[in-house]
């Protein structure tokens, strides 16, 4: 019983950065054709933002060691900053190309971003402990969980359920929607082009931060490539849920998660190291039956 | 040009000019090949040990980015994760030209390849032949993906393979590198295989293959529609750019002695892509003169990091320094030129722009059209289609309801109707783009309501499109032979085929422009022509008047009314052009809201009362009082 309740928990909890990582990136996506490479480096440069920034081999805690609620705020602040300087300085002036030129630059942007790290912070991996706390395990009904899975679990749905009304009830969530159902036709009827893009990077900026906090804690070691398996996930988890859905890319980074941990049970320990491979095949076989994900959007097809 | 010149043309052309014609297939390779013939010379004779190490590392980048751009260039896909045929490549030569001592070593293979030691050159021809079969069979399911998500599925494969090789110890050593490879790869070495990718690339490149696929590339649908296996001719693609990728993964490790999984991931791929895309991904100029110039900034940029002596100071710059420089570098190619520095052109072939077999093509297609006269081909006749009781509805939006339609291949059926009535729907079910909710589309007796647009063009059938949907990278000569490769011709018999359309429809002086460069009204009649490029039984015509004036419009009913004759093929007309549906089509089918109203001559459509009430509506109440 506790095995199988961890397993689950172990699901949900990286199902649940999947999810968000894949939803930064789908919002993006949806509104502006852009499959955001450098998601996973904005991830890199959430957790980089916690420590001094120096090429010594020991990280030394700055922000990272502010009261919780306050680090929470300048990562944030800080991503959804960087997010919406990227998309001023190298996707607004692509704006209305050919997605695979889009994609590209964001292949550009994010060998820049992790090169700039190895640049200022040094190319080897650093050891940093935030929020031990996190790591205890707490006993919910007999069993024991650890805590950080719980908060990942309750952040991600909080984080949904906010994003959710966000996008319904706010004129400019109204309007982002509208730009991803029909860009053209959203900005005839007045919704303005800058904006609506701007706030997209920004909640992607958002998503980015919550991530890459709940990461680090995880992980304990900064590294310049630290979001890289992050964002493999969330495209693969992007294409899954259907190109462009919003709704789908959240299934989608579930859906990942819950394979990556299957595989990791039910593997054979001889292969198991091979877990990403069996992940990633199967997400392929998948494909194979739903060539476009699991949530079809109208507005990425092609009229004859 | 007039025919009495074309005849002495016609004559000189019979003198040989093969030659001539061989230099002009292989003239990019050979230009190309002559640069970096004499940068390896330059070199050999001036630099010194560090710059034939740096050139030989020059033309193992040229290997892979021509691989590279054989898929990407053709395509139009971004492959993302070619970088792992490459290891691929070098893995399976490695388990091919190591010593035994040294295989005992560091893997456990089996006895035939552990016991063994196979010459070079056989060995880096099956290492690489085999990661483009590896490469094949991984393309199968993931062409079958759509436009951005084959690139990010091309990331999923580099993810498995680098998986599976990072853990694979017995065949790879894990992650550790893998040393004792013989290092027998020079510059020298490095060129003739970068001669072997560009001879290969442009024979690819020219082929009919090659021709197909550049044809998805601009317009994918079209392509589909023109008969063209965009899947077949992906997948295929793919695996010859793959096989020299691992030729130049294996290069890479004869060179330096050894190899490492980690070595083929994200920045490899990111310098790749960068190179192809500074130099221009659509053309094998670009490919080459990207790799060359991003080497040789980025060596420049290296200096820097090094320290670089400037006047009297030294300059040094961090390292990473580099890589910065090549990411601004691709952005600011991007979005300044984002046809790379070539602009997608190949090398300028500076003799006379067209040899004198295009001229001979010409003559050819007009002493075959004369001595054909004005009768069609038999294969075609007496072929006829039928659409039986046709209904088509949007998630309950009925667009057709119970639709007949029946069409020989000697006459000429106008649909015609108001805006919304269905007419492009129909064409759409006819044509394989739709499928009809409910009823039959029969040809030749052969039910065909289930096939696609591609298998409806294996039985006949051909299309233009509202918004022409031409290939518009390619020259018109080329639109027309993509076509007629579609329909199974080879080269010689696609381009016969395409003069003669050519010439026929008097477009034959603009068959080396590009499609994109063309105006209007010819862009309008190429997409006939291409369509009729296919030989087709039926042909449908979807608004081939729009946005032409009169004159022209008498020149395209002109035209139209001389297709069957000629081509011995059916010709249904969409349109609202009333001047010309009244005046070419044999018969008139009237539709309003998905439903026939009327069927008949043109005389009798134009009395028909429910065709008036239609088009000009019943007077209302309010206008009689």
């Amino acid at each position: 019983m506790q095995v199988i309740i961890q397993n689950i928990i172990d699901a949900l909890s990286l199902g649940s950065l999947f999810a968000l990582t894949a939803l930064g990136i789908s919002l993006v996506f949806g509104i502006m054709r852009l499959v955001n490479f450098a998601h996973g480096d904005f991830i890199s440069l959430g957790a980089y933002a916690l420590i001094v920034p120096s090429a010594s081999p020991t990280a030394i805690m700055y922000i990272g060691n502010w009261p919780a609620l306050a680090t929470i705020v300048a990562i944030c602040a800080i991503l959804i900053l960087i997010a919406i300087v990227c998309e001023r300085v190298a996707f607004k002036p692509l704006r209305g190309a050919d997605p695979s030129v889009l994609m590209i630059a964001s292949f550009a942007v994010s060998y820049f971003i992790q090169n700039a790290i190895i640049m200022i912070y040094g190319g080897r991996s650093k050891g940093v402990d935030l929020w031990p706390f996190l790591q205890v395990q707490v006993p919910v009904g007999g069993i024991r969980l650890q805590l950080l899975q719980l908060v990942t679990i309750a952040s991600t749905i909080i984080l949904l359920g906010l994003l959710t009304l966000f996008l319904h009830k706010l004129p400019i969530g109204r309007q982002m929607r509208a730009a991803s159902e029909n860009f053209t036709m959203a900005r005839l009827l007045g919704v303005r082009a800058n904006f609506v893009i701007a706030a997209a990077f920004g909640v992607s900026g958002f998503l980015a931060a919550v991530v890459s906090l709940l990461y680090v804690v995880q992980r304990g070691t900064l590294a310049y490539d630290v979001g890289a398996p992050l964002v493999m996930a969330g495209f693969v988890a992007t294409v899954i849920g259907g190109m462009g859905s919003v709704f789908g890319a959240v299934l989608g980074g579930f859906f990942v998660g819950i394979t990556n941990v299957f595989f990791q049970v039910m593997l054979p320990v001889s292969i198991r190291a091979d877990r990403d491979a069996f992940v990633f095949a199967f997400v392929i076989l998948i494909l194979l039956i739903r060539p476009s994900g699991l949530i079809k959007v109208k507005s990425v097809e092609e009229r004859v | 040009m007039t025919t009495a010149t074309s005849d002495e043309r016609m004559t000189m052309a019979a003198g040989d000019d093969r030659p001539l014609r061989v230099l002009h297939y292989f003239w990019e390779p050979l230009v190309l090949g002559l640069f970096l013939l004499g940068a390896t010379l330059f070199i050999n004779v001036c630099g010194g040990t560090v710059l034939m190490f740096t050139m030989t590392n020059i033309l193992i980048e040229v290997v892979m980015v021509i691989g590279l751009y054989i898929f990407i260039g053709n395509s139009g896909i971004i492959a993302f994760g070619h970088i792992t045929y490459a290891m691929i490549g070098a893995y399976a030569d490695a388990w091919l030209t190591m010593t035994p001592f040294k295989k005992g070593f560091a893997l456990s293979l089996p006895g035939f390849l552990a016991n063994n030691q196979f010459p070079m050159l056989p060995a880096a021809i099956a290492a690489g032949v085999f990661s483009g079969v590896v490469a094949l069979i991984t393309a199968l399911p993931l062409m079958r993906m759509r436009g951005i998500a084959i690139s990010i599925g091309t990331f999923a494969v580099m993810v498995i393979f680098n998986t599976v090789y990072a853990n694979w110890d017995a065949w790879t050593f894990g992650a550790s590198t893998l040393v004792g490879i013989p290092i027998y790869v020079n510059d020298w070495v490095a060129f003739g295989w970068v001669i072997a990718a560009l001879v290969v690339a442009t024979l690819y490149q020219k082929s009919r293959f090659g021709l197909a696929l550049r044809a998805s590339r601009d317009d994918a649908v079209a392509a589909r529609a023109s008969g063209i296996r965009v899947y077949r001719e992906r997948v295929l693609a793919f695996g010859l750019s793959a096989a020299f990728m691992g030729i130049g993964g294996l290069l890479k490790a004869h060179f330096i002695g050894s190899i490492a999984v980690s070595a083929f991931w994200i920045p490899e791929t990111f310098i790749l892509i960068a190179m192809l895309m500074i130099g221009g991904q659509r053309s094998l100029t670009g490919a080459v003169v990207g790799a060359v110039a991003v080497s040789v900034i980025t060596e420049v940029l290296r200096q820097f990091e090094a320290g670089l002596q400037v006047a009297n100071s030294t300059v040094q710059m961090p390292h990473g320094f580099s890589e910065l420089g090549l990411a601004v570098m691709m952005l600011a190619i991007l979005i300044v030129r984002s046809s790379g520095l070539t602009n997608g052109r190949e090398v300028p072939w500076p003799f006379a722009r067209r040899t004198n077999a295009a001229e001979r093509n010409r003559a050819e297609a007009v002493a075959r059209i004369e001595a054909s006269g004005p009768g069609a081909s038999e294969a075609t006749a007496g072929s006829r289609l039928e659409a039986r009781d046709i209904s088509v509805r949007f998630d309950g939006l009925a667009a057709i309801s119970n639709l007949n339609l029946s069409m020989g291949n000697n006459e000429i059926v106008g649909l015609i109707g108001p805006n919304g009535a269905g007419k492009t729907t129909m064409v759409n079910v006819l044509t394989g783009f739709q499928q009809a909710t409910e009823g039959d589309v029969i040809i030749n007796g052969e039910t065909v309501t289930r096939l696609g647009p591609l298998q409806r063009t294996d039985r006949g059938v051909a299309r233009t499109f509202q918004a022409v949907r031409l290939f518009r990278d390619l020259t018109v000569l080329e639109n027309l032979e993509a076509a007629a490769i579609g329909t199974g011709l080879a080269g010689a018999a696609a381009r016969k085929r395409a003069w003669d359309v050519l010439v026929w429809m008097n477009l034959d002086h603009k068959a080396y422009v590009r499609a994109n460069s063309l105006a209007y009204g010819d862009e309008r009649r190429v997409g006939l022509a291409r369509a009729l490029a296919m030989a087709p039984r039926f042909v449908f015509l979807d608004e081939p008047a729009a946005g032409t004036n009169d004159a022209e419009c008498d020149e395209l009913m002109a035209l139209i009314a001389r297709i069957p004759k000629r081509f011995g093929c059916g010709v249904l007309l969409i349109e609202h052009n009333m001047r010309l549906v009244m005046g070419v089509c044999d018969r008139i089918c009237v539709i309003d809201s998905g439903s026939k109203i009327a069927e008949g001559a043109a005389a009798d459509i134009q009395r028909h009362p429910e065709v008036i009430r239609a088009y000009l509506g019943t007077r209302s109440e309010k206008s009689r009082a």
